[in-house]
């Protein structure tokens, strides 16, 4: 994919309210450099999902705008200011491998982080939101790890945001409590807050984001809705159960790629309908037959695997 | 799935009352305070151990049988200050840089939690720990009649060991930040135990080895406690320079540990 056509499918979103960006920005590990020249900006009212291969640089951008890094050149903006106390008091931060005393309740984690707000919510409202009232009570060392999760979610919500960092938020998590928690997300967005979320999880992404930045090695590759994005890759999946010899379909016209997945043949086409016609005709017994569009994943995996 | 209605949507106001930044600094005491309680690996060996200790060699090695008071009151206050040690440097020491390693510490900073009240939680419960220990430890001798030191004395020693566990802190620390949460605790045991051989705290050292206590910060605290009950035994300086010492030795750790957590950031 050219840079050229990735530009293309940048867009302008709600930005007239910005909460916060990084404006040119670049960071280095010594000879690493972990971001070249980033520009971010996050709308008020918007989510964004940052997706990116490990080592994008997705957690130091993230760590630059919560303030707990300092960029070598650029600029970070916290509610048009630089990060401080006083900005992160109206952010809510939820980050991986965090392990909280085992000592202690799922819900005096939750009070302690509460007082760090100047007005936060009490705990019975957000247990409600939150639907972690079953086992708010329970010492968090006996939580089961997606329970761990949802109280650190909690943690994340207490004090009202503005703005939500959410770094792989449904890792563990059963399929109703994730569902819950995206609903919880969706509820704070409607309300105004604005959402960045990090995820490996391209379905959540798809679910949650009105705009998708993709990173890689340090630089925004792309950005631009889910459906910008998705369609920036034209590709299709053909499937069906054939007879016809992948070294035969690879020499069509149109076929980028052939494999065979657990005995369906599966096609990597620009354009469906010619190679579908032709299949038909080749095999009278081809079954199964299935088109899919490029998902986010696809999307994904195209645009990072030529950085 | 319920709605939910949210009354304020979020913050309007990033300003915090100095009635919840007070309460965010009681708050991080209190669940300190009950995180130690909980927790037997660190609330025993900080609150039980001095007395436990106490008793024991008080009564094998015969130090209860001393006719000299002061050789009482000498071993009494080694104990007291091996009290003074213990939380600092099991609190900063080990449970700081597991902390740090768990991601709590980062997670906290990028929370708007106040700035210091880690620590001042952490320094806070040494302290009510310490005194705790010290009000234990002088029960028992106390009870046991093996000591005989007034009233407001051993108040005045509570305090001064309370304070005094501040270079523990310290020292703890600076071993934490330099060995990681995996070698902190055998660094810290193996420092601890030295120390508490090495300060001369039971008993004197022989004479072959008796200088080397002057590196020992808890020589100096244990100079401090025989000042305030009264017992003669300085052996080098007097209050003045102990107190010095003392915290030119708090300074001293507390920056090379700073240094050491800025440059692993």
């Amino acid at each position: 994919m050219a840079a050229a056509n990735v530009q293309q499918a940048m867009t302008g979103v709600g930005l007239d309210r910005e909460c916060a960006a990084l404006i040119n920005v670049r960071k280095r590990y010594g000879a690493t450099v972990a971001l070249d020249d980033l520009t971010l900006r996050i709308g008020a009212g918007e989510l964004v999902a940052v997706l990116g291969p490990n080592g994008a640089g997705k957690s130091t951008a993230i760590a630059l705008l919560l303030g707990l890094l300092r960029p070598d050149r650029g600029e970070v903006r916290l509610f048009g200011q630089p990060p401080t106390l006083r900005e992160r008091r109206r952010l809510g931060v939820m980050m991986q491998e965090v392990s909280l005393s085992p000592d202690l309740k799922a819900r005096e984690h939750i009070d302690l982080a509460a007082s760090y707000y100047p007005a936060p919510y009490a705990l019975d409202e957000l247990t409600d939101l939150t639907g972690i009232g079953a086992f708010c009570h329970k010492r968090y060392g006996d939580l089961s790890g997606g329970q761990k999760r949802q109280v650190q979610f909690a943690m994340a919500l207490c004090g009202r945001p503005s703005l939500l960092f959410l770094d792989e938020p449904t890792v563990g998590l059963d399929i109703p409590a994730r569902t819950r928690m995206w609903e919880t997300i969706r509820t704070l967005v409607a309300q105004g807050s604005s959402v960045v979320l990090t995820t490996h999880h391209l379905e959540e992404a798809e679910a949650l984001a009105h705009r998708v930045v993709v990173m890689a090695r340090g630089r925004q590759i792309a950005q631009g809705s889910v459906k910008e994005i998705r369609a920036l890759v034209a590709r299709k999946t053909i499937s069906c159960v054939t007879t016809l010899p992948p070294e035969q379909l690879r020499a069509w016209d149109g076929v980028q790629a052939v494999s065979i997945v657990d005995g369906f043949t599966q096609l990597t086409v620009s354009e469906a309908e010619p190679v579908v016609r032709r299949l038909l005709a080749a095999d009278p017994h081809l079954a199964d037959l299935e088109i899919r569009r490029a998902g986010l994943a696809d999307a994904f995996v195209e645009l990072t695997k030529e950085q | 799935m319920n709605a939910v209605v949210l009354r304020t949507p979020h913050a309007s106001d990033d300003t915090m009352p100095r009635r919840r930044l007070v309460r965010a600094y009681a708050k991080e005491l209190t669940y300190e305070c009950l995180r130690m309680l909980r927790s037997p690996a660190f609330a025993i060996p900080t609150l039980a151990f001095p007395t436990f200790f106490y008793v024991l060699i008080g009564f094998l090695f015969g130090a209860f049988k001393a006719t000299d008071p002061n050789a009482q009151a000498y071993v009494f206050l080694g104990f007291a200050t091996m009290a003074a040690m213990t939380p600092g440097m099991f609190s900063f020491g080990v449970g700081l840089a597991t902390e740090r390693e768990q991601g709590l510490h980062r997670l906290k900073r990028a929370l708007p939690m106040p700035t210091g009240a880690a620590v001042f939680a952490k320094i806070a419960l040494c302290l009510l720990s310490v005194m705790a220990a010290v009000a234990i430890l002088a029960l028992s001798g106390l009870v046991l009649g093996t000591i005989q030191l007034a009233p407001t004395t051993l108040l005045a020693l509570a305090g001064l060991l309370a304070i005094g566990a501040v270079p523990f802190c310290a020292l703890g620390l600076m071993l934490g930040a330099f060995a990681g949460a995996r070698g902190a605790a055998p660094l810290v045991n193996v420092t601890y135990m030295l120390m508490l051989y090495l300060s001369g705290l039971f008993m004197p050292l022989p004479e072959a080895i008796a200088k080397i206590v002057v590196v020992s910060p808890a020589f100096y605290l244990h100079q401090l406690a025989l000042h305030v009950a009264h017992v003669p035994n300085a052996l080098v300086g007097g209050v003045p320079a102990h107190v010095g010492v003392l915290a030119a030795m708090t300074v001293l750790f507390t920056t090379v540990a700073v240094r050491r957590f800025e440059r692993a950031d």
